[in-house]
């Protein structure tokens, strides 16, 4: 079920509020974890079976956890727990590109399983690992209640495009300690802006891109090859920020606190910086629970090199099972290293224009790794960003592309720069009477999106 | 207490608009006809256990939740109408050009170079295999071009039509490029559909009449044509959905005088050039000669020594009614439908005395046979 979908929005939300709000104290949680299983459901048999496989297996891991915890018998029952997790992520996601791999290299002929990834699989397995490691290592207390516990694993909210949330996280939040109007009116409005950044935004950025996408690389023009990867850059960062705006909305109207997950990371200044900006949760876990595991930066330079190369190569296949993704995270993963050694110190001494700049520059390159399928799909793509195919540096395609999508393009400009924000905040905090009436007016406007975003998502597509 | 207000404001009209939606879904759903396929479009999927376990149920449930909504046609020209007025000049592969005129959209990255070596092979080969002649008919879009939205991308017909200009030689070469801008300021393109109007197919026939050495059958007077509708909206109107002025759809009266049988490769029969009946459906223009068809026979009836075999695509149908009475038969074979391809039909016809070839077709409709 997709966030963005009428099926959601008009007939499961509206029936699962009810249930939810009439619902009493703790029974919420019942309702929580019965209205996740429906989302999961809704995609199919699979989907929700191992949703629900999922939940009772890592429950009663977590309870047989920490009864052994600290010992070797917790360290054997861990490693099964998170092999058991993986191996599922790994059967339905990325089984057929380890056979065609194999394929490829050795020249036989192993067939494929042709399984998709089941929805929220990527998001609960990592959710799942965090909850068991962390009661192994002591810093976490098993769920006493199945029920409680199902619903954090499955809460649907997260379950599209995170944020990953740890159990700590919304422990609190499980207790079911009553309403607060003020958190629902923010976390309803907080949801509105994200369905508008995905379905506005995101999938009118995501339409210039195709434009580009689809035409001949050869012979693009620079310009173009450049509108096309910040089209891709504006489709994947709504999408991807829209739907944690969703997920964080609507956990906040069902009295959750979720962690955020981006932070304008198109106004980084270095690729450091970057990932500090987005996907923060994803971020953190790959590094404690992958990065920081295998040794970190302890264990000499080339220790930590592969370490990274680990961690980074991982970190991009959770976006999707190619081995371009991969590249893309190791790309990401080399800048880093780079910024470590010596590059973050040149990068602070220069002026913060030099650094936003080198980001773009850098993350627009390796971008194509991530927008695009295969690798001589890149290279070609990459020769047309740097002029070294024989395009010209601009055509007529760059002006017409760049009139006919500049409302999207000026939009999707000032709903990721942090100006915008800062302004929201300087307005919300503002002492004077004009700010404060502006910012209620704001308020009043936001209501509006879903009005906006509706109207896209009946007619498009 | 002023935040108290604005939060219960916020969640009213948050709640208010999803619960108008929901029961506006829910209630009048019934009385809804899809904008794209009409009372078809109603069906809900059924349910079974494949569907269900492949994700298509889900899939399928939420296209026809959305192609069904209450009011869809409405909610899109809406949508169209704010796209319009922040500027977009390109809607469901339709430019939106000046002077109200609506044009195809034809990137020039959708030819390839390959195509093109091919499209000018196919052509040298055909005249040099046989007497025959050439007439490529640029669109609108290329035509037109000074109407096209700022910078937008066209595909460049004129130098295509050069080319094959040579390719073929200019004693088998009819130049309509050349015909259609000695009149371009005149109504020689329809504005809602991609096809010329008869008075740009009359210009074209006078262009291939010209260096025929045939006598002019009748004195086609484009001021005395007859009006077959007037308020058409052809197939640019069906594929943007925008809002369009209606047109005059008119034929040449002359062509009326005799009676022409036209068999169709599905064995369906029928007299007479023109369908009334198709136009008032998505696609007016079939109203010359009916609907897509591989292989088309014309029987004019009229006593004539000689036949012809029009390799075409849909433009040619306009212009057919005024060829026609030079020919006792007319043979139509579109290429992009017709079964056998280029060399299969070329067999079937071979070359004959009292057979002559015509290729007639816009330049992109002949670029993409080669694709």
């Amino acid at each position: 079920m997709d966030f963005s979908g009428l099926v959601f929005l008009l007939k499961f939300l509206p029936l699962f509020l009810l249930f939810y709000y009439v619902a009493p104290g703790r029974a919420k949680n019942i309702v929580l974890l019965l209205g996740s299983l429906c989302f999961y459901a809704w995609s199919g048999p699979v989907c929700v079976g191992l949703a629900a496989l999922s939940a009772v297996v890592n429950y009663l891991f977590g309870r047989f956890m920490e009864d052994y915890k600290g010992r070797k018998e917790g360290r054997i029952l861990l490693a099964v727990s998170v092999g058991l997790n993986f191996g599922a992520l790994f059967l339905f996601g990325y089984a057929d590109l380890l056979t065609g791999m194999i394929n490829a290299l050795l020249k036989t002929h192993l067939p494929a399983l042709g399984l998709s990834m089941p929805v929220g699989c990527t998001v609960y397995t990592l959710q799942a690992v965090s909850y068991l490691t962390d009661i192994y290592r002591g810093k976490e207390k098993a769920g006493k209640n199945i029920l409680d516990f199902g619903a954090y694993l499955l809460m649907f909210p997260q379950s599209v495009a995170g944020p990953i949330v740890r159990y700590q996280e919304i422990e609190e939040g499980l207790k079911q300690k009553g309403a607060d109007l003020h958190r629902i009116s923010l976390g309803a409005q907080r949801a509105c802006i994200g369905l508008a950044k995905k379905v506005i935004l995101a999938d009118g950025a995501g339409r210039l891109w195709q434009e580009v996408a689809g035409a001949d690389f050869q012979r693009m023009s620079t310009a173009t090859a450049w509108l096309g990867m910040l089209a891709f850059g504006f489709r994947i960062y709504f999408y991807l920020s829209g739907y944690s705006d969703i997920a964080i909305g609507l956990a906040a109207c069902l009295g959750f606190s979720f962690p955020e997950n981006f932070r304008h990371p198109f106004a980084a200044v270095s690729v450091r910086d970057f990932w500090h900006r987005w996907q923060i949760t994803l971020g953190k876990w790959v590094r404690d629970y992958v990065y920081l595991p295998l040794g970190g930066s302890g264990k000499g330079l080339l220790r930590q090199a592969g370490n990274m190369a680990v961690a980074w190569a991982l970190t991009g296949l959770w976006y999707g099972a190619d081995w371009t993704f991969a590249l893309w995270g190791l790309w990401c993963g080399a800048f880093l290293l780079l910024e470590k050694l010596f590059l973050g110190r040149i990068l602070k001494a220069a002026p913060k224009v030099v650094g936003w700049l080198y980001t773009i520059v850098v993350m627009a390159l390796g971008g194509t790794l991530f927008a695009l399928d295969d690798l001589t799909q890149v290279r070609t793509y990459l020769l047309a960003m740097v002029g070294g195919n024989g395009g010209s540096l601009v055509d007529a395609r760059f002006f017409y592309l760049g009139l006919e999508y500049l409302p999207i393009l000026v939009l999707s400009l000032i709903a990721s720069a942090p100006f915008a924000a800062a302004l929201a905040k300087k307005l919300r905090e503002g002492r004077t009477g004009a700010a404060m009436a502006f910012w209620r007016f704001g308020e009043k406007v936001i209501p509006g999106l879903l009005l906006i975003a509706s109207l896209f998502l009946i007619v498009a597509g | 207490m002023k935040e108290r207000e604005n939060d219960i404001f916020s969640i009213g009209v948050i709640a208010g608009i999803l619960l108008i939606f929901a029961v506006v879904d829910f209630f009048a759903r019934a009385g809804s006809v899809s904008a794209k396929y009409g009372e078809n479009g109603l069906k809900s999927p059924a349910f079974n256990r494949e569907q269900y376990a492949s994700g298509e149920f889900a899939r399928e449930y939420e296209a026809y939740l959305k192609e069904n909504f209450r009011n869809q046609a409405e909610w899109k020209a809406l949508l169209t109408d704010i796209r319009l007025r922040m500027g977009r000049k390109d809607v469901g592969g339709v430019y939106v050009g000046r002077e109200d005129t609506y044009l195809m959209r034809r990137p020039a990255e959708d030819i390839t170079p390959e195509m093109e070596q091919k499209a000018l092979e196919a052509l040298a080969a055909l005249v040099e295999d046989r007497e025959a002649r050439v007439m490529l008919v640029p669109t609108s879009d290329a035509l037109w071009g000074d109407r096209l939205p700022d910078f937008a991308d066209s595909y460049d017909q004129k130098s295509f039509l050069d080319r094959a200009a040579q390719a073929v030689g200019q004693e088998n070469w009819v130049d309509a490029w050349s015909a259609l801008s000695a009149h371009e300021g005149e109504e020689i393109y329809y504005r809602t559909d991609p096809h010329w109007t008869s008075l740009g197919a009359y210009y074209g026939y006078l262009a291939w009449w010209r260096d025929s050495g045939k006598l002019l059958p009748y004195y086609y007077d484009p001021n005395r044509g007859e009006t077959a509708a007037e308020d058409v909206r052809g197939e640019l109107y069906a594929l943007s959905g925008l809002e369009m002025p209606g047109e005059k759809m008119w034929i040449f009266s002359e062509t009326l005088r005799h009676m022409p049988t036209l068999l169709y490769d599905t064995g369906e029969s029928r007299e007479g050039y023109y369908r009334e009946d198709l136009l008032e459906s998505a696609y007016p223009y079939q109203y010359f000669l009916g609907e897509e068809t591989g292989f088309l026979e014309v029987r004019t009836g009229l006593e004539r020594t000689k036949s012809l075999l029009v390799i075409r695509d849909s433009y040619a149908n306009c212009m057919i009614p005024l060829l026609a009475p030079h020919y006792q038969t007319i043979y139509l074979a579109d290429l992009g439908l017709y079964e056998g391809g280029l060399e299969e039909l070329l067999q079937r016809f071979g070359p004959e005395e009292d057979l002559e070839v015509l290729v007639l077709s816009s330049v992109p409709g002949w670029l993409e046979n080669f694709r």
